[in-house]
C-alpha cells in the first residue's frame, strides 16, 4: 500500500509540475475526509487555503521566520475552521455545499475588502535565503513530505474509531446518533484535520509562489480540482485522492502542452466522461479488477 | 427611502425573483443543484443577442422562442446526461452539472469570443416619469416579462395536469410512479421547464446588462442564494427571496460601498441556513428526493 515515490531528478519544469501535482494531492486528501470518509462534500476548502496562505503571508511580512509562521498559520486555520463548523456542520447535502461554497466567498470577499492586509492588491512575501534551484527542490520535498504526512495519518484515522464513525456517519447520520455516536464530535474532527492539512497546504504554497491575492488564493477552481480528483481516484478510499491529483493534473499537463485552445473544452469533456464511466474512482475499479483475476480462495 | 430607490428594489426583486424560479423548481422537485444554470441564462442571451443583431427581432418578442430553444436544450440535456447517470450520489451529480457548465463556457469562448455583449436598443434611454420616480420602458417590459415567467409556471404547477404531476413527484417519487406517473418524463420536463426559464431570463437580462461567456456563475450563485433564502416549493418564495437578496444588496451598496454587495448576499446566504436551513417559506418534503 505504501508507494514508494521517487523524489525525481528531472528538469526544473517537471519538479514543478509535480510539486504542484503533490499540493493539490495534500488538497485532495484533505477533502477527501469530510467529503469522502464523512459524505460532506465541502465548496469551500479554499477558504482554508486561503487563510492559511494569507496568515503565513501577513507573519512573515511583519518579520517572522517562516518556520515559526507557518504553524500559527496552521493554529489560525484550525480555529476558523471550528468557529464556521459551528453552524455550518448542522447542515447536510446540498445545503451544507452550498453553505461551504458561500463560507469561500465571504472569506474571499473580506479578505479583497479589508484594505490593512494589501487588499486586493495582494501580499508580497520575502524570498527564500536559498538560491532558485535548491529552493524549488526544497518545495518540492516539502509538499512531498505533507503528502506523506497526510497519507499516513489518513490512512491511521481509517482504522480508527475515528474512522468507523465517519463511515457510520456517512451512510446514514441517524442511525449512528441511535447507535450512540456522537456525530457532532466525529464531524468536527474531520472537519478540523481537513483544515489543519488545507491550512499548511497555503502557507506553503504562499512562501512558495511569494505572492498572494485573493483571487488566486481564494479560487473556485481550486475547490472544484479538488473534488474532481477526489471522484476520479476514488472518495473514501486512502489512495484515491493522490491516484487522482496525479492522473488530473498530468493529463491537464499533456492536454496543455497539446491544445493549447482546446484545453478547457477537452478538459470539460474529460470530467463529464469520468463521471460516467469511472464513477467510483480508479481504486476501486482496479481493485475490483484484481479482485476479479485473481482465483477464488 | 426613496421612491426611486423603492421602484429599484422592486424591478429588480421581480427579476431576481423570476431568475431564481427556474433554479428553484429544478431543485425543489429534482433535488439538483443545477450548476450550469447560469451558463443556460448566458445562452438564453446569447441566442437573443444574434437574433437582435442579425435578424432585428426585438429581444422582448423573441423571449418565447429564446424559452423554446432552451426547454429543448434543457429536455435534452436531463434525457441525454444527467438520466443517464446510475450514480445518483449528489455530488457527482454536482461534479457533472459544473462540467457542464464548463464545457458550455468553454464552448462559447471559442464560438462567440471572450468580449461582452450588450444590446442596446433604439428605446432604451427613454422611460417617462410618474411621481417623481423615473421608469425606463425596458424596466416595464422586464418586469411584465418576469411578472408572466413566475405567473405563468404559478399556474403551471397549480392548474394544470401536468403540474400537479411534478407535484406528485416533488413530495413522493414512489408513491407518484405507482399512480401511474411517468417519473422520468416528469423529470425531464421540469428540467425543460426550468431550462426555459433561464432562457427568457437570459433574453431580459442582455438587454440590461452586458453578457460575457464567463457571466454564467455570478448568476448560478444569485439564483441558489435566492432559492434556498426564499424557500423551496412555491413560485412567491422565489420572488420573496429575490426582493430579500435585492434589497439587501441595495442596502449594503448604499450605506456600506458597492465591493460589499457580494458580501451582503452571502451573509444573507449563511444567516439563513444556520437559522432557518428551509429557508424563509420553504415547504418540507420538497428536495427531499433521496440521491
Amino acid at each position: 500500500m505504501i508507494l514508494a515515490l521517487i523524489p525525481l531528478v528531472t528538469g526544473t519544469y517537471w519538479v514543478r509540475v509535480l510539486t504542484g501535482t503533490l499540493m493539490f494531492a495534500v488538497l485532495a486528501q484533505a477533502w477527501n475526509l469530510t467529503g469522502g470518509f464523512a459524505g460532506y462534500p465541502s465548496f469551500g476548502n479554499t477558504a482554508f487555503f486561503g487563510v492559511g496562505a494569507y496568515a503565513t503571508g501577513m507573519l512573515m511580512v511583519a518579520g517572522m521566520p517562516f518556520a515559526l509562521a507557518l504553524p500559527i498559520a496552521i493554529v489560525v486555520g484550525v480555529v476558523f475552521a471550528l468557529i464556521v463548523g459551528l453552524p455550518v456542520l448542522r447542515l447536510s447535502g446540498h445545503y451544507f455545499a452550498i453553505a461551504t461554497f458561500a463560507l469561500a466567498a465571504i472569506a474571499r470577499s473580506v479578505v479583497s475588502i479589508i484594505p490593512s492586509r494589501g487588499g486586493s492588491d495582494g501580499v508580497t512575501l520575502p524570498l527564500s535565503p536559498f538560491s532558485a534551484d535548491v529552493t524549488t527542490t526544497l518545495f518540492y520535498y516539502a509538499f512531498l513530505a505533507l503528502a506523506l504526512i497526510t497519507l499516513i495519518t489518513i490512512a491511521l484515522l481509517q482504522r480508527s474509531r475515528v474512522g468507523y464513525a465517519l463511515a457510520a456517519i456517512r451512510a446514514d447520520e441517524q442511525a449512528a446518533w441511535t447507535m450512540g455516536i456522537n456525530s457532532t464530535l466525529y464531524k468536527n474532527i474531520a472537519w478540523a484535520i481537513s483544515a489543519v492539512v488545507t491550512a499548511a497546504a497555503g502557507g506553503l504554497y504562499a512562501y512558495w509562489t511569494t505572492f498572494i491575492e485573493p483571487t488566486s488564493v481564494f479560487d473556485p477552481t481550486i475547490d472544484v480540482k479538488m473534488i474532481i480528483m477526489v471522484l476520479l481516484g476514488g472518495s473514501g478510499t486512502v489512495l484515491g485522492p493522490i491516484v487522482g491529483a496525479f492522473a488530473l493534473e498530468i493529463a491537464s499537463q499533456l492536454i496543455w502542452q497539446q491544445f493549447l485552445t482546446l484545453h478547457g473544452v477537452i478538459l470539460s469533456i474529460l470530467i463529464i466522461l469520468v463521471i460516467f464511466f469511472i464513477p467510483k474512482g480508479i481504486v476501486r475499479r482496479t481493485i475490483a479488477r484484481v479482485k476479479q483475476k485473481a482465483p477464488v480462495a | 427611502m426613496s421612491l426611486q430607490l423603492l421602484a429599484n428594489l422592486i424591478y429588480l426583486g421581480v427579476f431576481y425573483g423570476a431568475l431564481a424560479a427556474g433554479f428553484s423548481l429544478i431543485w425543489g422537485v429534482l433535488n439538483i443543484l443545477n450548476l450550469a444554470y447560469g451558463a443556460f441564462i448566458v445562452l438564453g442571451a446569447y441566442a437573443t443577442y444574434y437574433a437582435y443583431s442579425v435578424f432585428h427581432i426585438d429581444p422582448f418578442l423573441f423571449v418565447p422562442i429564446a424559452m423554446a430553444l432552451m426547454f429543448a436544450f434543457g429536455y435534452l440535456v436531463h434525457v441525454g446526461l444527467i438520466d443517464r447517470l446510475r450514480d445518483e450520489r449528489i455530488f457527482t451529480i454536482l461534479v457533472l452539472t459544473f462540467g457542464l457548465q464548463l464545457l458550455i463556457v468553454n464552448v462559447a469562448n471559442l464560438t462567440f469570443k471572450a468580449d461582452f455583449r450588450s444590446i442596446t436598443l433604439p428605446y432604451t434611454g427613454a422611460g417617462f416619469y410618474a411621481g417623481g420616480v423615473s421608469i425606463p420602458y425596458t424596466w416595464l417590459a422586464e418586469t411584465a416579462w418576469a411578472l408572466a415567467f413566475v405567473g405563468g409556471l404559478t399556474l403551471l404547477i397549480g392548474r394544470t395536469w401536468l403540474g400537479r404531476a411534478i407535484r406528485a413527484v416533488a413530495l413522493d417519487k414512489n408513491a407518484a410512479r405507482m399512480c401511474g406517473i411517468d417519473v422520468r418524463r416528469v423529470f425531464a420536463l421540469t428540467f425543460g421547464i426550468g431550462s426555459a426559464i433561464a432562457g427568457g431570463v437570459g433574453s431580459l437580462f442582455i438587454v440590461t446588462s452586458s453578457v460575457n461567456p464567463e457571466s454564467g456563475g455570478a448568476l448560478t450563485l444569485d439564483a441558489a442564494v435566492i432559492a434556498a433564502f426564499g424557500g423551496l416549493g412555491s413560485t412567491l418564495a422565489a420572488i420573496v427571496g429575490g426582493i430579500a437578496l435585492a434589497t439587501v444588496e441595495t442596502l449594503a451598496s448604499v450605506f456600506l460601498g458597492p465591493s460589499y454587495r457580494s458580501l451582503a448576499a452571502f451573509a444573507l446566504l449563511i444567516i439563513t441556513l444556520a437559522l432557518r436551513p428551509q429557508g424563509l417559506m420553504g415547504r418540507r418534503y420538497f428536495a427531499q428526493i433521496e440521491h
